[in-house]
Parts: C-alpha cells; structure tokens; sequence
C-alpha cells in the first residue's frame, strides 16, 4: 500500500472523496504554508489570515468530489483560498473605514502587532505600511498584487487562479502599483514627504 | 504631449497595455520630462518593495486550530459515511440534522461548480505552482515554521469545549424568546438537573461535550458571528423560528453563548439564526432574532 507522502496530489484528493481519511491531512501539510501566505498576504491579519485558512480548507474538505481534474490541484486551493479571503474582505468593508493619516496608521499597526503570534522575522514597520496600503486597493487589484509583485507568481499562473485573462492580470498590477505609489514611495526615498496627495485615474476598472 | 502622465497611464505603459499611439506619445513625454521619468522609476519600485515584504511563518497555533477543525469535520463525516447516528440521537433526529447539512453544503458550493465549469487550463502555469507547493520551505527563506515556546503558548488558555447539542422542539419567537431561552436552558443547560422540571417537553440531547458532533455549518456560523472573539456556543439547539409568532416556522438554530466567566457563565447571548447560516461574511444576516437570559 502507497505510503499517502508519495501519492500525487489529484490521487489523495481522489482517494479522500472515496472516504479515505489519512488523504486530506496530507494535503493540508503539503500546501497549508503556501495557502497561509496567501491569505496573511491578502488579508494583512494573523486572526483574519488564520479563519479564511479554515474555511477555505474546510470548504476543500467538502468539494474535494466536485474538483475536476482539468485544473493543478494547487489551483484549485489558491482559488479557494481566495475565495475565502474574499468573503472576509466584503465582511470588513461593512466595518468603520480604513484610517487614512498616518496617526492612525500607527495605531493600526500596533492593533495587528497585538495578539499575534512573535514574528522571528522581525515584521518591520514597512511590512505593516505596505499592509495599511494594500487594503486602500480594490480586492481584485490586491488579489493580482498578491500573486504577481509579492509571491512572485507568473502572470499566466495568476491568470488561471484567478479565472482571468493575462492581460487583465497585468492591468489590474499595473492599476494597483499607480495607486500604492503615494503610499509607498517613502519607503524607497525617506527623505521626501509621506504626505503625497492620491494618484489620478481613481477606479478605472479594467 | 505638454501635460504630465498620471500615474495610472504611466503603469499600464510599464505593463505594455497600452494602444501604440497612446504609447508613443508616453514615451515622447517621458524622455522630455524628469518628473515622469522618475514616477516611471518609483513605480518599478512599488513592485520590489511589495516583493520584499518578509514572510509571517505559519504560527503553530494556527496549525494546531485548523487540525482541529479538520478532525472534527472527519469525524463528521466518518459518522456520515458509516451511517451511524450522533450519539444518542434515534433515526428519526439523525436524518433531519443531516438534511440540515447536505442543504448547506449544495448551496455553499454552486460558486465553485461554475467556476469549474468556466476553469481555463493554462498549460504549465498550474505545474510551476504545485512545484513551488511541494516544497515549501523554498517559498523563502523565513518561512519555516516557528517552532519555540514562546508560539505555542497562547496568552489566554482556552478551557476544554464541551457544547450541549439538542433539540428542544422549541418553536422560537422574538416576543417570548428571553422566556423561551430561559426555559431551555433549565431543562438542558449545562449543569442542569438530569431529571427536566417537565418531563413532556424532555429536549432530545443530541450529543453532550463532544465539538465533533457539532455539524460544521452551525460551527461556521457561530464563528461567523463571533469570528472576532473566539467565543463559541456552549449549548445549540436545532430548532424552528416562527417569524411574528404564529408565521409559518422555519428551521432555526439556537446559539447560547455564555457570557461571564468560563465556566462559570453569569448569563448566556442568545442568538437565533436561520439554518441556512453561511460562515463568515454573511452570517449575521441570517440572525432572526436574539436576547441576553440570565444563567440557571
């Protein structure tokens, strides 16, 4: 019998929707640390990061007999994934708006550095500006950040987890930076101000 | 071209997007204007600075919270497969509480089915992905697991969770639900008297300190509504809601959630939500009526 460590990923799938109950753990361990960083990425929040993980891996759980197979099964958890972090998105901006002066901003940042587990990376205080930046972005010009600039997906690869042509990938990129680009521009040159007024073009959608 | 190229024109240019005449004219500008020029350059650095942030390793205590989730949805579904019921619930409950769940489940996952049939294979792209995926710990360098002290041990212990899950026959209304809670939670709460004051209203216990016997859905959507506080529901009751109090009853789930110390509640919040609670986002539209009782 197939020791579940060497079984490819579309066969412990498989192998789970038939009942088997070692297949599913498995595949959590191979790709929990991919989808973490994806979520923590897209949501900038260990509490928020931690239950779009769960959900998403339950919802996996129960759909594993409605994955078809013409897709990597990595696809299909990213997809997933995003989802999940999607809903949790739409159930923040029902919340008090996003702080906008820099203030605030520290604020923010010592609320997300509270509760949250030590960070032997040191998270520097850039970590959390880009975070406080990127939730400024429309979802789906975040979702494309995520994937393309921060975990270094390819463009096409993007595509396909976000069901998107490659093109639209690029111009949501593109859109997203022009709009980070106040917020972030300190980052690189400390020595000019922080206090950039908003980039033109606004909410163009691609 | 005399005016300056906004940020947004100046990205999509970088990305190539552009129409080749709009794209001429960019280039002509930029070429004659320092200012752009150097917007063009910050812009490049938007993307390696987004590329530099450092990795959050996985904190062990999420690991150990979504194995736990995963087990108590596999121990659902070994009952499930094996076609044994809850503990101590006959046939007749079993089949309700599973109708409750394959409902859900149907529902929650049309979005996926679509997004199946519509899935565009990129030849490749999938592959180099599930690459990075089999190893990891390659993604960088920072992201190994944490694994000291100083992760697992959580700031505010959490005591063993141990849900009452029943069903009460209660048709719950919004006038008379503090009294209807009350009532409920004397006969069934934890810590009540084994014999029930009313022994023709005895509510059918499910099953009693096991999180596993808890269908996932109910879970979800006590986290849903609770997401922010880890509070979970300490006795649920799958019951019916008659809207207005004499509406046609629609399935319901009674959440009790103690409040006060733990173990120890000085009163419990009583939400009642429709049992087509979905997780997350939307749960707290599907709350149809709660109110705060006192504990027994």
């Amino acid at each position: 019998m197939d020791a579940v460590q060497e079984l490819p990923d579309k066969e412990l799938l498989s192998r789970h929707a038939q009942g088997d109950d070692q297949a599913f753990g498995e595949l959590v361990r191979r790709h929990r640390e991919r989808m973490w960083a994806v979520a923590i990425r897209v949501l900038g929040d260990s509490e928020e990061a931690s239950d779009a993980l769960q959900d998403a891996f339950l919802s996996a759980f129960r759909g594993a007999h409605r994955f078809r197979g013409e897709a990597q099964v990595s696809t299909w958890l990213h997809r997933i994934v995003i989802n999940a972090c999607h809903d949790r998105m739409r159930r923040r901006m029902v919340r008090p708006a996003v702080p906008t002066d820099d203030a605030t901003l520290d604020v923010l940042s010592n609320e997300r550095t509270r509760g949250t587990t030590p960070d032997p990376t040191g998270r520097s205080d850039s970590a959390m500006d880009v975070h406080a930046a990127l939730g400024r972005l429309p979802a789906e010009q975040r979702l494309a950040l995520v994937l393309v600039d921060m975990m270094g997906y390819r463009v096409d690869e993007a595509a396909e987890i976000l069901e998107i042509a490659p093109g639209t990938v690029k111009s949501r990129c593109a859109r997203g930076r022009a709009r980070l680009l106040p917020y972030l521009v300190h980052l690189r040159n400390p020595e000019r101000s922080r206090d950039v007024t908003s980039p033109r073009g606004g909410d163009r959608r691609s | 071209m005399t005016s300056h190229v906004d940020a947004d024109t100046l990205a999509l240019s970088a990305e190539g997007l552009l129409e080749d005449e709009e794209e001429r004219s960019v280039q002509q500008h930029v070429s004659e204007c320092g200012q752009c020029a150097e917007q063009l350059t910050e812009l490049a650095g938007v993307a390696r600075v987004l590329a530099e942030v450092p990795a959050v390793p996985l904190p062990d205590t999420v690991v150990a919270r979504l194995d736990a989730a995963l087990e108590a949805e596999a121990a659902a579904r070994r009952e499930r497969l094996a076609g044994t019921a809850p503990v101590a619930a006959p046939p007749g409950r079993t089949a309700s509480v599973v109708s409750l769940r394959s409902r859900f489940t149907a529902h929650r996952w049309v979005p996926y089915l679509a997004a199946a049939a519509a899935a565009v294979v990129v030849l490749g792209g999938g592959a180099a992905v599930a690459r990075g995926l089999m190893s990891p710990a390659a993604e960088s360098g920072a992201a190994a697991p944490a694994e000291g002290p100083g992760t697992t041990a959580a700031p505010d212990a959490i005591p063993p969770y141990r849900p009452v899950l029943l069903e009460s026959g209660t048709g719950y209304t919004e006038d008379d639900l503090a009294g209807q809670a009350a009532g409920v939670l004397a006969d069934a709460g934890p810590g009540a008297a084994d014999e029930p004051e009313s022994p023709s209203a005895a509510p059918e216990v499910l099953s009693e300190g096991d999180p596993a016997a808890v269908p996932a859905e109910v879970s979800s959507c006590a986290q849903g509504l609770r997401g922010d506080t880890g509070e979970q529901p300490t006795l649920i009751d799958l019951a019916e809601f008659r809207p207005g109090g004499d509406g046609d009853p629609r399935q319901a789930w009674a959440l009790y959630f103690p409040a006060g110390a733990a173990g120890d509640p000085e009163s419990y919040e009583v939400v009642v939500v429709s049992a087509d609670c979905a997780g997350g986002a939307d749960a707290a539209d599907a709350v149809l009526a709660e109110t705060t009782v006192p504990a027994p």
